[in-house]
């Protein structure tokens, strides 16, 4: 079985980052589908929406989102409010949370064949550490342990647009807006600063992981259609053991020759990742 | 690998023309690190520095899961060494930088390394675990205590935490300590040498615990006397 990445793939482990330890994915029988978006690219929506379409095509699905952890949910959320607590502290707590997911929920998950849909992943906090100014190469291989997901869908909206639509939401969390950077005086403007460097970020996480755009700044149910077509294309590519060619305006695919891995073959590596196996036999904690 | 402002040697100059220093001890327990560390705390508050001595205490949140059933099952190796590394963060930058922002000698009695060895004593991918530790200020200089198997295991089956006797009395407790050596070894090597390997390059005094205690500090002396002598440019 070879992998059968497009040979001019940006996100080929061949740089030397190392990111691809298992260039066909992480050989379970599930599928790890994720959303990413900034804030207001209406994610959370369509991540709920997702899930009851593949469920109505008789996929076990379960949902996982950021900061939901047994032990690092509760850290996550004393942290923001902290002062003296940075952003390494945090973008290390959201790895622990990720950490634990993976071992707890998504790898069980894949290997009992479901198909995990991941509101966020690694990406938004990897964002949020690199708008913060820490170090890229140092955030990315903190993350470089996740389980390499099968698509990742970037619901691409720029801010301004997300800003037209709706007002600023007074309950947004001040590390999410990034208040602590304090980049203007003003609130309204130092948030949106805020999200136009998550915005540059995803832009180039899309360049170098693999993230597939789908146009966001339709309406919801424009929107919904080019997520479902996107996942229900690698659903059904698993289920008939064929290969796939996705026509998208959005879409960077490529057909795969016949005969290669069926699950994420027809779409560019899309994650960081790891070997799962590893991971999950990491030991317990002997103090 | 933070942007130069969180790097405690470009903050702004403090007052006193003293270069703040940071003097990291390693190893294993019961090779005698605190004592030098004590003596060493004495020798330079003579020479007119002010000194912290700051311990490496085992993470809370690590601690607090392990003694809780129903959140022990989550707490892998690398979800410990996470929640560790993030406490550590926090603490490092209260307990170290600080101190070292304000002009004070930081002595460590155990520091990043000792994080380090350990996780990969628990079966993590040793880059990964050095490259984690990256944020942490980098010492000065490094001082390893070249404490052996035996005599570290020995030490641990003599202390009055039942809980350290009871896990040292295991039969894992020694491998895990051997690892431990290993990883200290690693670090060693790869402090200055090619390949690099470790959090960052660092100069390293390697010490043999046997050795008189006398003999011990004259050494340790010696080697951050130079160190004390540069001083910040006015």
């Amino acid at each position: 079985m070879t992998g059968v990445r497009p040979s001019d793939s940006p996100v080929d482990g061949a740089d030397g980052r190392g990111l691809f330890v298992r260039p066909a994915g992480h050989g379970l029988p599930g599928r790890l589908i994720v959303l990413e978006g900034i804030d207001g690219s209406g994610r959370s929506t369509h991540a709920r929406l997702l899930e009851d379409v593949l469920r109505y095509r008789g996929r076990g699905v379960t949902r996982t989102s950021l900061a939901t952890s047994v032990l690092s949910a509760e850290p996550i959320r004393r942290a923001k409010r902290d002062r003296a607590s940075g952003p390494v502290a945090t973008t290390l707590l959201y790895a622990a949370d990720l950490a634990e997911r993976m071992e707890q929920l998504i790898l069980p998950a894949l290997r009992a064949g479901l198909v995990v849909l991941a509101d966020r992943y690694a990406y938004t906090p990897m964002a949020r550490a690199e708008a913060r100014g820490l170090d890229r190469a140092w955030v990315e291989k903190l993350f470089s342990f996740v389980v390499p997901a099968d698509l990742v869908l970037f619901l691409d909206v720029d801010p301004a647009t997300i800003l037209q639509r709706r007002p600023l939401q007074p309950t947004v969390d001040p590390y999410e807006a990034g208040a602590d950077l304090r980049l203007s005086a003003d609130v309204l403007e130092g948030y949106r600063l805020f999200q136009d460097r998550l915005y540059r970020c995803f832009s180039r996480y899309v360049e170098r992981y693999g993230l597939r755009r789908v146009p966001a700044a339709g309406t919801i149910h424009q929107v919904e259609r080019g997520l479902e077509r996107a996942a229900l294309a690698l659903i059904e590519a698993q289920a008939t053991r064929r290969p796939v060619s996705v026509r998208s305006k959005a879409a960077s695919v490529r057909a795969t020759p016949a005969g290669s891995d069926p699950g994420p073959a027809s779409v560019r590596p899309k994650a960081i990742g790891s070997d799962p196996g590893q991971t999950d036999r990491s030991a317990r904690v002997v103090e | 690998m933070l942007r130069l402002s969180c790097d405690h040697r470009v903050m702004p100059r403090p007052r006193r023309r003293q270069r703040p220093l940071l003097i990291a001890a390693e190893g294993l327990d019961g090779a005698g690190k605190s004592a030098q560390l004590d003596l060493l705390a004495r020798w330079l508050e003579r020479r007119g520095r002010s000194v912290t001595v700051e311990r490496w205490p085992p993470s809370e949140l690590v601690e607090r899961a392990a003694a809780t059933p129903r959140l022990r099952p989550a707490l892998t190796a690398r979800v410990a060494a996470l929640l560790s590394a993030a406490e550590s963060a926090r603490r490092l930058d209260v307990d170290v930088r600080r101190p070292l922002e304000a002009g004070s000698v930081v002595l460590a009695d155990r520091y990043v390394w000792t994080g380090v060895a350990r996780e990969i004593a628990r079966g993590l991918d040793p880059d990964w675990v050095a490259s984690l530790y990256a944020f942490a200020p980098r010492p000065d200089i490094v001082m390893l205590f070249r404490q052996p198997l035996d005599a570290a295991l020995a030490n641990a089956l003599q202390r009055r935490d039942s809980a350290v006797r009871n896990a040292a009395m295991s039969a894992a407790f020694g491998a895990f300590l051997e690892r431990m050596i290993e990883a200290f070894d690693e670090l060693v090597a790869g402090a200055g040498g090619r390949p690099r390997f470790g959090p960052w390059p660092v100069p390293v005094l390697e010490i043999d615990p046997s050795d008189h205690p006398d003999d011990l500090a004259r050494v340790i002396r010696a080697a951050v006397r130079p160190l004390l002598a540069e001083v910040a440019a006015a």
